[in-house]
């Protein structure tokens, strides 16, 4: 093993944990104003083939992350709805996310590009780097330098929220809201809105980590793209402890598990890399049963809230 | 005579959903371009072409109504289980290796298989109620974590210890065909697993709404304090139909390969594990009522499965459909004006 492998190891272990950074904050602001929402992957889809489609129409990537951001809010309002103002099961619905949003990704897939076998490709987005016109040529050059917009966006998302729910009084509001609906009303706060505003927040999140495979990462759309992503940054969410840190500790983590199973796939050296991939869902099981569910996350998190119930 | 005007009510919103959707449908069709009238007939006909295109439905349905059973069954108790489709999965693993292994073939070997894949899928679930009823951890996660858990430890099994070792592909050596669960209609491939899953159940529905059994575990998903005051342990039950619940999905991995498939391998499932869920909820987690909707879904399927051969619509549309279904069913407590507070109690004041 070579110093190259481990150079590129480490540089795609961190385009592998952009997406999951975005998806995971997606589920943490949703969680943390008690909403559970397991229709990431599905949310993600949508927003990987807006991104695509527009990028491709206007040549534009960074239109098109503007897209997947619009099109996960929209999506996302049908879960807000039925959750929040019908007071729907949080599960049921965000399965049924899962289930119909991948579902419209490839049926208007299918309508606008014909089911012909010609794969429609879109330029990606350009490097820091590339559009200033340099090419670094060592390891921490290349790391903070040949990434593109929504890398350094995520991690400045990852700052954001830190500062936000812990500095700030909007956020220990928001945070309240998660842990105790009843007690947040008695002081003045809208529970209601915050729920409606933190499922805007997660719609667009988790669509512009979709629309980030499709403009940043590969140049093309295939249905099932996301790829389980959606369930691990569940997973990245309960492993991060349910902060902002956490979570970005987490996806890199992830990000690395992910970077190297695909290096072991290609490479086979016997190492059943399927292990590899099982990581994320282990430590998360594993995280839980260490730690338990009573430290674990918003309280609210899956109840609805009724303001008339006393 | 409340009984007889619920019904009704009940009556009018199916008939309601079912025209919005067929409505939805239509857009649809017309939006791939294709004239809906056109594709109505070509999925009625996909539908009843012939007796095979009939058979079709009950085999699409035969996982569903498995995995759709005993998630209902869960989701009664309170117990959110989402890892039907990793319960599938270990079962149809360890339903395979049960199978290969087994010296003797034949109807003890079906027997063992079938089995061992429930013990599979319901032990499997079992870990997400231990979790759940001695720590309180979310089943949900527990479930959806061990569907991955189980997925990629497939994709490992089919290309180490299960793999054909004639084969170059991953998947495992051919199921004997003694032991595999033949066709019991000639020229089509209904199967005898669908007469278990039909009997499945069957049997849940007289377990949850004849037996105390059942009346135990509704009560649990109902009242956990209330069940816990009144003598029903919460954590027995929560164990019981988590146990149920994997067990049946374990068994519709093992009818997949053993009469379907006639070997593992990867992505048998179909995702049927997660739309069980929704499956689950159109049916108000009622056995019978997941097993209709199971069947309709199925055929929703088939003749989507015509339309996209002939005009060109993709069968994505069926679970377009599903989810607008589910939209639909909760969108239909807003059509009953009772719910809105303000003319509830205009009512009242009559």
């Amino acid at each position: 093993m070579d110093m190259n492998f481990v150079t590129n190891l480490l540089l795609a272990s961190v385009r592998m944990a952009t997406p999951l950074i975005f998806i995971s904050l997606a589920e943490l602001y949703s969680q943390r104003a008690g909403l559970t929402n397991i229709g990431l992957e599905g949310l993600a889809t949508i927003g990987s083939l807006a991104g695509f489609m527009v990028s491709l129409l206007t040549g534009s990537p960074m239109l098109g992350v503007l897209a997947g951001l619009l099109a996960g809010i929209l999506v996302n309002m049908i879960f807000a709805y039925a959750t929040i103002s019908l007071c729907a099961e949080q599960i049921v619905y965000g399965m049924a996310i899962n289930i119909f949003a991948p579902a419209l990704a490839a049926f208007v897939y299918r309508v606008y590009f014909g089911s012909g076998s010609e794969l429609v490709q879109v330029k990606l987005m350009n490097t820091l780097s590339s559009s200033v016109g340099i090419t670094p040529s060592n390891f921490f050059a290349r790391l903070l330098l040949d990434q593109t917009f929504m890398v350094y966006l995520a991690y400045a998302l990852v700052v954001f929220t830190a500062i936000y729910f812990n500095r700030t009084k909007s956020g220990l509001n928001y945070k309240a809201v998660g842990e105790y609906p009843k007690a947040a009303a008695t002081l003045g706060i809208d529970v209601i809105r915050t729920k409606y505003l933190a499922s805007i927040i997660c719609g667009a999140l988790a669509g512009m980590g979709g629309a980030y495979l499709t403009t940043c990462y590969t140049t093309t759309y295939v249905d099932g793209n996301v790829a389980g992503r959606g369930f691990i940054a569940l997973a990245a969410v309960i492993f991060g402890r349910w902060s902002a840190g956490g979570v970005l500790l987490a996806c890199l983590f992830f990000g690395f598990c992910d970077a190297l199973q695909i290096r072991l796939q290609v490479m086979s050296f016997g190492l059943p890399y399927q292990f590899f991939q099982m990581i994320p869902y282990v430590a998360t099981v594993l995280v839980l049963a260490l730690i338990g569910m009573k430290k674990a996350g918003p309280k609210s998190c899956g109840k609805p809230y009724r303001r008339e119930e006393r | 005579m409340m009984r007889t005007a619920e019904t009704m009510q009940r009556v009018k919103d199916i008939i309601l959903i079912a025209a919005l959707t067929l409505l939805i449908a239509a857009v649809l069709v017309l939006a791939c371009g294709a004239s809906p009238a056109e594709a109505m007939q070509l999925f009625i006909q996909g539908i009843f072409r012939n007796r095979q295109s009939v058979a079709e439905i009950f085999v699409k349905a035969c996982p569903l109504i498995l995995t759709g059973v005993g998630c209902a069954v869960a989701f009664q108790a309170g117990f959110f289980n989402i890892g039907a489709e990793g319960q599938f999965y270990l079962g149809a693993l360890v339903g395979t290796a049960v199978s290969l292994s087994l010296p003797l073939q034949g109807p003890v070997n079906i027997l063992l298989a079938l089995v061992c894949g429930f013990l599979a899928g319901g032990l499997l679930a079992l870990i997400a109620a231990l979790l759940k009823s001695t720590f309180n951890i979310s089943e949900i996660i527990v479930t959806i974590m061990l569907n991955y858990i189980v997925i990629n430890f497939l994709g490992y099994a089919v290309r180490t210890f299960l793999k054909d070792p004639e084969g170059n592909v991953p998947q495992s050596a051919k199921i004997d065909p003694a032991s595999q669960l033949l066709p019991i209609i000639t020229s089509t491939r209904f199967h005898a697993g669908i007469l278990i899953a039909i009997i499945a159940a069957l049997i849940m529905w007289f377990l949850m709404s004849r037996t105390t059994i059942g009346y135990e575990l509704k009560a649990v998903g109902f009242n956990q304090r209330a069940a816990q005051v009144g003598g029903i342990s919460v954590a027995k039950n929560i164990i019981r139909c988590a146990f149920l619940s994997g067990g049946l999905a374990g068994i519709a991995g093992v009818i997949e390969v053993i009469a379907i498939q006639k070997k593992l391998l990867e992505g048998i499932s179909a995702s049927c594990g997660y739309t069980a869920v929704l499956i689950a909820l159109i049916a108000g987690n009622h056995p019978l009522g997941a097993l209709i909707a199971a069947l309709i879904y199925a055929t929703v399927q088939v003749g989507t499965g015509s339309m996209q051969r002939q005009l060109g619509v993709p069968n994505a549309i069926v679970n377009i459909l599903i989810g607008a279904v589910v939209l639909l069913i909760l969108g239909r407590k807003l059509l009953h004006l009772e719910t809105y507070g303000f003319l509830k109690r205009k009512k009242e004041a009559k």
